[in-house]
């Protein structure tokens, strides 16, 4: 007893083998294309998830580590901030410690200090993108202000103590000219110093902003002016008077304690 | 025995070859049929006293088989419907691949791209259009998530339209098959041909068994009855029973879809207690009733764990929590119910530069209008201990509804990969289950194409033996006719 093939069935045999075969031909060539599977969910079925929580990790990660070349050139700045502050410093105090002693060291180092002092308040102040990197969270506004900086005024204490050197050197080198006569080298030294210094002491009277009442602005003035004119005097021959020179100077040297 | 007789053997005999050769001719004409067309025998029987005669024409029938084809129809339509309507859900989830040329800006999930806009954000909290970013990045996000609820819903009413047309189309085929079984019955009565009417009938059948799963059987008498695959009567007694569905024309997350009665009992839904389990009907309802519910709820779980993990509690003192970035409208926490959620998720206004808020709320706090509830109380621009707490927020563990059918207790990101994982194995199972369904569909088909099916070579081969006894009956007549004439002739030939 042979079985028995229908005509139908021969021919719709071939046909779904075609047509199958035709649908997976079009999935693979998708497949070579884009070198993923053709219907990625279908295939992986309940492993998609995975695929789609490390692609989810893989971006993240790649987000931190652009923040974090972002957290590393702040970290960078801050420390390069830093060292320049620690070496400024650094070279302020052993410029202090070598510089003891002479006038002119001691206001040179307080010029250098002063522009170091700058350069730490302007340092504190550097910015990264717009942020204050110095600020703590409070990024926004300027952190340190140049209050300092301005401030930086004489004391007038000190200013008068100059004052009294100054003076003290030149009755000094008067009284070496006094000892040693008119016409001798000490005695052009002490006049062109008692010169210069007076001169120095006009132009300070004279400024609208000095500080000392008028009338005694006016008295110092017509006594500078008085001592200006003998030490020329005595320069050129016409008066030998060191000693009214000298008390002047005393009576101005000691009302400046 | 005589020569009368003989003539009326041979006329017999030419009479059965003829009514032979019809029925060879309605096979080779029905041999490429693509209905059903079942080989049509002619039953040729002797009869009593000489002769043959065609007793009946009857037709290659296997009821194993057919009843074997029937079933692997309803179940292919099946597994068509819920891969259709799973392949719609799957425009939610979009692209799961990764090309070489998506970067970290640009995946293609827009989860992922919010959390790392957030990351960028963090590390530079006073950055307004890092903050922007941040932001429009949420927005995309509760879009996504919108659009994901909406398709959701768009997916239960196309079931739902599908099952109205499903009914329709049974009530229908029901009324053919009364008109075809009543000729059967009556052709069979009256003893006359009704093969091709049983093909027809054949035909409504497999018809009927694409939209919802049946068995039937055949009474002597030619009558036939059809029952659902969960034992509901759909026709017996000659008439067919009732089939009736209200369609809901829109739906929301909330809403449950009507059941189908046939004869007054429910068959598909939660309170079915003879539920079909294969056809079109058992498809689209179980795509409906179970698995777009339950994608819903997972779309839905992931909405309520954004709108908790980024509420703001009050700073000053024992309020309620409030919502902050991603909110809803009538929401409140903590979120007892969170269905529709997904589909009302939005960014706050208040946050969002495009409606007229201000981005740096996501760094301050206080999205929610009350200054109480402001975490950046310095009003720092690098404040990010706020921001801090959301990151961590984003991976912390949180509960989930059980109506979700996935893990109950997991970080956001991990259930929202597991709604993902879910609905793709749902996925390739429907996939895998509809390519073996159809492949026993197919060789069901075979199976019941080779038993009753027509095979022309065949035919043609029967038919060069009806040809040689044709001419064989219709040399015995010339032959006999010769014989008479002789007869005649001499008979001619007496003297009177």
């Amino acid at each position: 007893m042979t079985s028995y093939i229908s005509t139908q069935s021969i021919s719709s045999s071939m046909r779904q083998s075609i047509l199958r075969m035709q649908s997976e031909l079009a999935a693979s060539q998708t497949e070579i294309a884009t070198g993923n599977y053709a219907d990625i969910g279908l295939t992986l079925g309940s492993r998609t998830g995975d695929s789609v929580s490390l692609q989810a990790e893989n971006s993240l990660l790649q987000t931190i580590t652009n923040t974090n070349q972002t957290v590393t050139s702040r970290l960078d700045t801050t420390q390069t901030i830093l060292s320049g502050l620690r070496t400024s410093a650094q070279t302020l105090l052993n410029s202090l410690i070598e510089g003891t002693g002479s006038n002119t060291n001691a206001s040179s180092i307080q010029a250098s200090g002063q522009s170091d002092l700058h350069g730490l308040i302007s340092g504190l102040n550097s910015t990264l993108s717009g942020d204050f990197i110095f600020a703590g969270t409070n990024t926004i506004g300027t952190m340190y202000q140049n209050s300092y900086a301005e401030h930086i005024t004489d004391n007038p204490k000190d200013s008068r103590d100059r004052e009294r050197q100054a003076l003290e050197h030149a009755i000094g080198l008067l009284q070496k000219a006094e000892a040693a006569g008119p016409r001798s080298l000490e005695s052009v030294e002490a006049l062109g110093f008692v010169g210069k210094l007076w001169n120095a002491f006009i132009q300070d009277l004279v400024d609208p902003e000095s500080d000392l009442p008028d009338v005694l602005r006016a008295d110092l003035l017509s006594v500078g002016l008085w001592i200006i004119k003998e030490a020329a005097l005595i320069r050129s021959g016409q008066s030998k008077n060191f000693r009214g020179v000298i008390e002047i100077c005393s009576m101005i040297r000691d009302g400046l304690k | 025995m005589s020569l009368s007789s003989a003539t009326n053997i041979a006329r017999s005999g030419l009479n059965t070859v003829t009514a032979e050769s019809s029925v060879l001719s309605r096979n080779i004409s029905g041999a490429s049929d693509t209905a059903i067309y079942s080989r049509k025998i002619a039953n040729v029987i002797t009869m009593p006293g000489g002769g043959s005669q065609v007793a009946s024409i009857t037709r290659a029938t296997n009821l194993a088989v057919f009843g074997n084809m029937l079933s692997a129809t309803a179940a292919n339509a099946t597994q068509q419907a819920l891969s259709s309507g799973l392949d719609t859900l799957n425009q939610t989830i979009g692209n799961v691949s990764s090309s070489s040329s998506s970067s970290a800006s640009n995946s293609n999930s827009p989860a992922s791209n919010f959390t790392n806009a957030l990351q960028s954000y963090q590390a530079s909290p006073g950055n307004l259009t890092l903050a922007s970013a941040a932001v429009s990045a949420a927005a995309t996000l509760t879009q996504g998530l919108n659009s994901a609820a909406a398709t959701v819903n768009q997916v239960r009413e196309q079931a739902d339209s599908g099952i109205a047309t499903s009914v329709q189309t049974i009530n229908s085929l029901l009324a053919q098959f009364q008109t075809v079984n009543t000729q059967i019955v009556n052709g069979t009565a009256t003893g006359s041909d009704v093969t091709d009417a049983q093909d027809s009938r054949d035909n409504i059948l497999t018809q009927l068994a694409q939209q919802i799963g049946i068995t039937a059987t055949t009474a002597a008498t030619g009558n036939m009855s059809i029952y659902t695959d969960g034992g509901v009567t759909l026709f017996q007694g000659g008439a067919a029973r009732s089939v009736t569905f209200t369609p809901t024309n829109s739906y929301t997350a909330a809403t449950t879809g009507n059941a189908v009665y046939v004869d007054g009992v429910p068959i598909t839904g939660a309170s079915a207690t003879m539920p079909t389990v294969s056809g079109t009907i058992a498809g689209l309802a179980t795509l409906r009733d179970n698995v777009a519910v339950t994608y819903q709820a997972q779309l839905d779980g992931i909405a309520g764990g954004l709108i908790k993990t980024f509420a703001e509690s009050d700073q000053a003192g024992p309020g309620p929590n409030l919502p902050g970035l991603f909110t809803a409208p009538a929401v409140t926490l903590p979120i007892i119910n969170p269905t529709g959620l997904a589909g009302q998720i939005t960014v706050n206004p208040n946050a969002d530069p495009n409606q007229g808020g201000n981005a740096l709320l996501l760094r301050d706090g206080g999205i929610s209008g009350n200054s109480n509830y402001t975490y950046n109380a310095s009003g720092d621009a690098s404040y990010t201990t706020r921001l801090t707490q959301l990151l961590t927020g984003l991976t912390a563990t949180q509960t989930f509804s059980a109506n979700g059918s996935i893990t109950t207790s997991a970080n956001l990101g991990n259930y929202a990969s597991a709604s993902v994982s879910w609905l793709e194995a749902q996925r390739s199972n429907a996939s895998s289950q509809s390519t073996y369904q159809s492949t026993l569909l197919n060789t069901a088909t075979t199976a019941l194409s080779n038993a009753t099916g027509v095979n022309i070579n065949d035919e043609m081969s029967k038919m060069l033996d009806i040809e040689r006894s044709y001419s064989a009956t219709a040399k015995l007549i010339s032959t006999i006719d010769t014989m008479f004439g002789t007869l005649l002739a001499d008979y001619g030939n007496i003297p009177a």
